[in-house]
């Protein structure tokens, strides 16, 4: 059995193709996420071993650094021999023309310390001037050993920068930006630039090292409460405990997602078992009738996919180890950085026995499906079965359940999200989660119903549009349900994640730029920096402001100290009053409700302000200025700030002569905020310092955020997207060898190798635009209802409708599901029609 | 009977005979290079009239089918010339023979070949769909109650009887009116009553539509329906018989036997 296995696997080359890729990308994505969690741990123990590899006892504190006197104190303690402060400084340093903040320290005198310390090229520093960098430091400017740098260190004073030359690389990185030191100068030119050091922690060295326990407990004795004695291993977890929040979420989410990858490779896998079985059916039925038992046909087909499921398994992880070393790059820096025995056997074996059985698992079903066949099937001529849509009722009852139940369950979280305040919504969350993916199973469970229609729906459209073509890829594409069905919806489950994760970030920027505009409506405030009475911005810069790219609106505003008396009662206090133009601030402020109704005689005073002072909306207060006092009524505004605004008119009756202390600034949407920002530092004079502030440098960082995170779990979910694509080829490929007749008959007929290519082509395009849109709005809807269970508690929701790039996914999809015909179309033409109508 | 005489017919090379339905003029296919070359068709010369009926008959291995799809322009030929008319099939790159089928060839298969996936009226309107023409409703109509499908155009293949099925194939082969209809094995898949119908609608067909109809068979009763018998054996032209009866036709098959 094992030989005809194998033959079979060889003859049949493309089919064992089809099904190996799909295993090959789930499992390298598996093993991949698992393996970069180890990635950064070496990447830590490295940076770390550089300054304490080879100590016997590390004192180190949990937050802070440590007091310089505890080294002596230690020192003191029975048993040890040495002691040294781990001191290190930070600086800004200019390496490869970019300017960047580096934390260097001194070299070690201990010489255990100094061999252990991990060179990847040149030597360490042996003269004043000389620094040794981490390959992490480096990795973005390009710096060489050989190179010049110049570092000064955050010492109070400025001090000078201090040039050195590049003469060594160590392993290892600043990851994630952690506390530890990433460059090495020699103790003693360390010691003169920064005489006063952070000390981070003590090496100490034990006189006898079998006395070591005992003298760690001693130290430990002599600590303060948050500080400890621990060994390098200790302490290597203690930092990569750290970054937990960071890299182990990273890694639970990356493993998260290829789940979901394997999970869509093994619809996949079992769509494709099921198609192949139905191409060999004349073979198995052949071996029925030679004498093989059912049992003898499913154990074969199960070891068949034993086998696929090792080879595949293999490969997958092989990849995936090369894929990580590929993107250590994004971590360490450094693309060869980790080796074999970095890894944990658990990143091996793990994602290569899930490979396996969910190979096996795909498999069964289909298996069993072979053992039906009956052995007279091997004598008749049995073309390409037309499968009647008698789907069981129970199977749709069962789907409108999941659909409608898990439905409720999700929107029941949502609710109750809403509901509470200000708490974390992760109970809810855990609860929409639930119910969303049964909701999810019930559509996927549907699909056999779903899909079909749709595809008769489309196909009736397309016919007229594109004629005989797009009825035979109509009849095509309907004639087994199931299969339809069953490739559509694995590119429906990739598509509706995607969409999910579209959706939701575009609601999450646009609630946050909502709650930002809302509390923080001014782009940028441009004001006179010094803090020094004479607040005047020249009318020069102003106006120089006004005529600059980017800007869209620009508010004067004066500012002056006044006492403010609350109606009323007596305590009189000092105000910052702002005065500002009516239009200009509608015109300026990105929130319409703030400025709206203010006039003459009005106050406009942020919450904060209001409830120090006990004052409500519509209270009456009294201003004095230099040249009189003034009555207002108070509007309360949700505005941070703590200033109050009057307009100029009120302004000028109340103070005398004041001129313009600032601008306020609105930007273009579309405008560079750094660009603009600096263009105004640039614009102001020499020795004038103006300070730039304002939300729009937030809403831009958030936004990108935003944007990033989304780019990066897009890209992750497309590995799944593409994994179901391979299976719209392979049910295309394989169907074509079934219709190899029909086909003949139709080139017979006149149907042109075009025409035929162009049946194909529908097909696949059908198969993908009727799983992208439902995608689409499954995914829509599960992206609202996902982020507005998350922000429920915290803020009201703004809807985000990214029509766009909704549009491009289903473009993409709908492209590559063209893609995915392309050779399936091109076997089916370059048969020719005698052959096809010759095949017995 | 008198048993019929050979006549070998040698059309002109080059021209098309005015006239002439089909003509070949020193065809010859080979499959294979050297020792292991087959020769298919040695050195055929033919010419069909038009509005006949004509049977090819050979035993297996003889070329009838070979000979057949190259007519067709379903297949190559390594040398010699095909004429449809006037136009030489041999010159014809394969989108030019796709459309020629298209517009002026009909088919039909041993295996009937419909598709599953459509009714009756679809698969027979499907050569007029192909070619972007608009069904003539009155021929429609009378060529469905002529072979009796009327009550069955809502049906699938799955959902009638062998017979049926090959008369749907029948109907979906002259829809277009083509010059040559090309019938391989027409009733070898079906018992002899609806094998009988069949071949009774061929024939009406000739003598009433004045279809030209060349059909490939083994079966010496289906051949004598047909107003003229062409012999191939290994490839070579070796009989034509008029008017055979199935007396003729067997006594000539058995002369080839010997």
């Amino acid at each position: 059995m094992l030989k005809l296995t194998l033959i079979q696997m060889r003859v049949h080359f493309r089919r064992t193709l089809a099904v190996v890729i799909a295993i090959v990308l789930g499992v390298a994505f598996f093993s991949s996420a698992m393996m970069s969690g180890s990635v950064i741990e070496s990447a830590i123990r490295n940076t770390v071993g550089n300054q304490s590899r080879g100590a016997d006892i590390i004192v180190m504190s949990e937050t802070s650094p440590v007091d310089p006197g505890l080294v002596d104190e230690i020192a003191d303690v029975k048993g040890v021999r040495e002691t040294e402060a781990l001191s290190t400084a930070y600086g800004d340093a200019a390496m490869g023309g970019a300017r960047v903040f580096l934390r260097v320290g001194p070299l070690s005198g201990l010489p255990e310390i100094i061999e252990n310390m991990t060179l990847k090229e040149g030597r360490l520093p042996e003269a004043a001037g000389e620094i040794v960098l981490t390959e992490g430091a480096i990795s973005s400017t390009g710096v060489e050993i050989g190179d010049s740098i110049s570092w000064s260190p955050f010492a109070g004073e400025e001090i000078p920068a201090v040039p050195f030359t590049v003469v060594g690389v160590l392993k290892g990185g600043n990851a994630f930006g952690t506390n530890l030191t990433e460059a090495f100068i020699l103790a003693s030119q360390f010691s003169s630039l920064v005489p006063d050091p952070m000390v981070n922690g003590v090496i100490v060295q034990v006189d006898d090292e079998a006395m070591l326990e005992g003298v760690r407990q001693d130290v430990e004795e002599v600590l303060p409460e948050n500080v400890s004695a621990l060994t390098f291993d200790q302490v290597v977890d203690a930092e990569v405990a750290r970054l937990d929040q960071g890299s182990n979420a990273l890694v639970y989410g990356l493993v998260a997602f290829a789940l979901i990858a394997l999970f869509v490779g093994g619809i996949v896998i079992s769509n494709t078992f099921s198609i192949t079985i139905a191409q060999r059916m004349r073979e198995l039925a052949m071996f029925r009738c030679v004498g093989a038992e059912k049992q003898q046909i499913y154990r074969s087909m199960m070891f068949e996919s034993l086998l696929l499921g090792i080879l595949s398994s293999a490969i997958g992880v092989v990849a995936g180890f090369g894929v990580v070393n590929l993107v250590t790059g994004l971590f360490v820096g450094s693309a060869s950085s980790i080796g074999i025995s970095g890894i944990p056997v658990m990143a091996w074996v793990f994602p290569f026995i899930a490979g396996v059985l969910v190979t096996l698992l795909s498999a069964l079903a289909p298996a069993r499906g072979a053992t039906a066949v009956h052995p007279l099937q091997a004598l008749r001529q049995s073309d390409a079965p037309v499968v009647s849509t008698r789907a069981s009722l129970r199977r749709a009852g069962l789907a409108v359940v999941l659909v409608i139940g898990g439905g409720g369950v999700m929107l029941g979280g949502m609710f109750l999200s809403l509901s509470m305040e200000d708490e974390s919504p992760f109970g809810p969350l855990l609860i929409g989660m639930t119910g969303g993916s049964v909701s999810f199973v019930g559509l996927m469970l549907a699909s056999i119903f779903t899909v079909p229609f749709l595809i008769a729906g489309l196909g009736t459209f397309g016919s007229r549009m594109f004629g005989p073509t797009a009825e035979i890829a109509t009849a095509n594409a309907t004639r087994n349900p199931n299969r339809t069905a069953a490739t559509s919806s694995a590119l429906m489950m990739g598509v509706t994640l995607i969409a999910m994760m579209t959706v939701g970030a575009a609601t999450v920027k646009a609630t946050w730029t909502d709650v930002i505009d809302d509390r923080s409506p001014v782009d940028l405030v441009v004001s006179e920096g010094s803090g020094g009475g004479d607040e005047m911005l020249p009318e020069a810069v102003s106006s120089r402001i006004a005529t600059m790219d980017g800007i869209e609106h620009i508010a004067p505003i004066q500012s002056q100290v006044m006492e403010l008396r609350p109606g009323g009662q007596n305590g009189a206090v000092q105000m910052n009053v702002v005065g500002i133009d009516p239009d200009d601030a509608r015109a300026v402020a990105r929130s319409v409700s703030i400025f709206a109704g203010y006039a003459s005689g009005i106050m406009v005073m942020p919450e904060d302000v209001a409830k120090n002072e006990g004052l409500v909306d519509g209270d009456q207060v009294v201003l004095m200025g230099e040249r009189g006092e003034s009555t207002f009524t108070v509007k309360v505004v949700d505005l941070a700030s703590w200033d109050v605004y009057i307009t100029p008119g009120d302004f000028s009756s109340l103070a005398q002569d004041i001129p313009v202390s600032g601008v306020w600034l609105r930007l273009h949407d579309n405008a560079s905020v750094k660009g603009v920002v600096r263009d105004i530092s640039d614009a102001v004079p020499e020795g004038m310092s103006v300070s730039i502030e304002g939300s729009a440098n937030d809403r831009a960082t958030y936004l990108e955020l935003v944007d990033q995170m989304l780019l990066i779990t897009t890209a992750l979910l497309g590995v799944a997207v593409v994994i179901a694509i391979v299976g719209v080829g392979n049910t295309l490929t394989l169907s074509v060898l079934e219709r190899t007749r029909e086909s003949g008959m139709l080139r017979a007929m006149g149907l042109t190798a075009g025409q035929l290519r162009g049946t194909l082509s529908i097909e696949g395009a059908m198969i993908s635009i009727v799983g992208g849109l439902i995608g689409l709005v499954a995914g829509t809807i599960y992206g609202w209802i996902g982020a507005i269970t998350l922000f429920g508690p915290s803020w009201t929701v703004t809807p985000g409708f990214p029509g766009m790039r909704l549009a491009l996914i289903l473009a993409v999809t709908v492209l590559a599901g063209l893609l995915a015909s392309v050779i399936p179309g091109r076997r089916a033409a370059t048969v020719s029609p005698v052959q096809a109508l010759a095949s017995v | 009977m008198q048993r019929g005489a050979v006549e070998l017919d040698r059309g002109k090379p080059g021209v098309g005979l005015t006239g002439m339905a089909l003509e070949t003029s020193g065809v010859r296919k080979t499959f294979g290079e050297g020792e292991a070359q087959v020769v298919a068709l040695d050195d055929v010369s033919v010419s069909f009239a038009q509005q006949e009926f004509t049977a090819i008959m050979g035993p297996s291995g003889s070329g009838k089918s070979t000979l057949m799809h190259c007519l067709a322009g379903l297949d190559s030929v390594t040398s010699g010339r095909i004429f449809i008319g006037e136009d030489d099939l041999t010159a014809m790159n394969d989108r030019e023979l796709t459309l020629l089928r298209r517009e002026r060839m009909g088919f039909i298969f041993q295996q009937f070949n419909l598709l599953p996936a459509f009714n009756a009226q679809q698969n027979i309107l499907l050569p007029l769909k192909l070619a972007g023409k608009k069904p003539d409703k009155d021929w429609f109509r009378s060529l469905t109650s002529i072979l009796g499908l009327h009550d069955r155009l809502r049906h699938r293949p799955s959902e009638l009887s062998g017979g049926q099925q090959q008369r749907v194939a029948i109907a979906r082969a002259l829809i277009s009116r083509p010059d040559v209809i090309f019938c391989d094995e027409p009733t070898g898949s079906l018992d002899s009553r609806s094998g009988r119908d069949v071949l009774d609608f061929l024939r009406r067909s000739v003598d009433e539509f004045g279809s030209t109809i060349l059909m490939v068979t083994h079966d010496p009763i289906a051949a004598a329906y047909a107003d003229r018998v062409v012999f191939l054996a290994d490839g070579k032209l070796v009989g034509d018989q008029r008017q055979p009866t199935v007396d003729s036709i067997v006594l000539t098959l058995r002369g080839m036997g010997e």
